[in-house]
């Protein structure tokens, strides 16, 4: 089963993501952004569903950690924001993001399409 | 635009029934009003990062949750604080206010079983 690493501060945000993905994902779930890259390190996940706005280390640092460190550099990792304005997905994109899902989610299947996309890589 | 979204209310329930559904009112209403006072004392403190936050966090969670006016008060709200205009925001509280417990109201009303 893949294994999933959710990186999202609110907690009615990971039950949902939980709900959605877990029957065919594992999926570990940290609060913060240190706390993932601790377990991220620890568990290596197949690809990380990370929120933007994180309190204290925010979703583009964890990023910029994950790309620094050699072991983690290549690691898949979906921005999965309700920053939502135009402009948003590209900014993204260019920030080393392999993909892009805005919050509220709609429609399950944009993220978890998104998701299985990574696993195919 | 509606206030609510019953679609919203479906969509949660089609993604895990009402065991899911409840368990995030629960998760909302038990923090909401924490999460209000926080941006109130964070526009009273002129803090506008620490006000930013907090409407970012709470559009994302009413928005999930169907509650579309105050979704959009949030979004509008995260928008003033990013531009540095605590003023504007508090020019918006008693829309806030009155948004925010008619929003109570209907998620407890689906809470107890009754939307």
């Amino acid at each position: 089963m893949p294994r999933i690493a959710v990186v999202e501060d609110n907690a009615d945000n990971r039950l949902l993501l939980q709900a959605i993905l877990g029957d065919a994902h594992h999926v570990d779930e940290y609060e913060t952004g240190s706390d993932a890259l601790a377990g991220i390190a620890e568990s290596r996940p197949d690809v990380v569903l990370l929120d933007i706005s994180l309190p204290g280390m925010d979703g583009l640092e964890v990023l910029q950690r994950i790309r620094a460190d050699g072991a983690l550099a290549a690691l898949p990792v979906i921005a999965l924001t309700a920053h939502a304005m135009a402009g948003d997905r590209e900014k993204y994109l260019a920030a080393g993001f392999n993909d892009y899902v805005t919050k509220p989610i709609v429609d399950e299947q944009v993220l978890i399409s998104a998701i299985a996309k990574q696993l195919a890589r | 635009m509606p206030q609510f979204d019953d679609a919203a209310i479906a969509r949660l329930r089609r993604f895990g029934g009402n065991a899911l559904l409840f368990e995030m009112i629960d998760l909302f209403l038990g923090g909401a009003t924490e999460r209000v006072a926080l941006a109130r004392n964070g526009v009273a403190d002129g803090d506008c990062e620490r006000v930013r936050a907090v409407f970012h966090s709470m559009k994302s969670s009413t928005g999930q949750l169907g509650a579309v006016s105050f979704s959009v008060l949030c979004q509008r709200a995260e928008e003033l604080a990013g531009a540095g205009d605590l003023a504007g925001i508090g020019s918006m509280l008693p829309e806030l206010d009155a948004e925010f417990a008619a929003m109570c109201g209907w998620l407890s009303t689906i809470r107890a079983g009754e939307g």
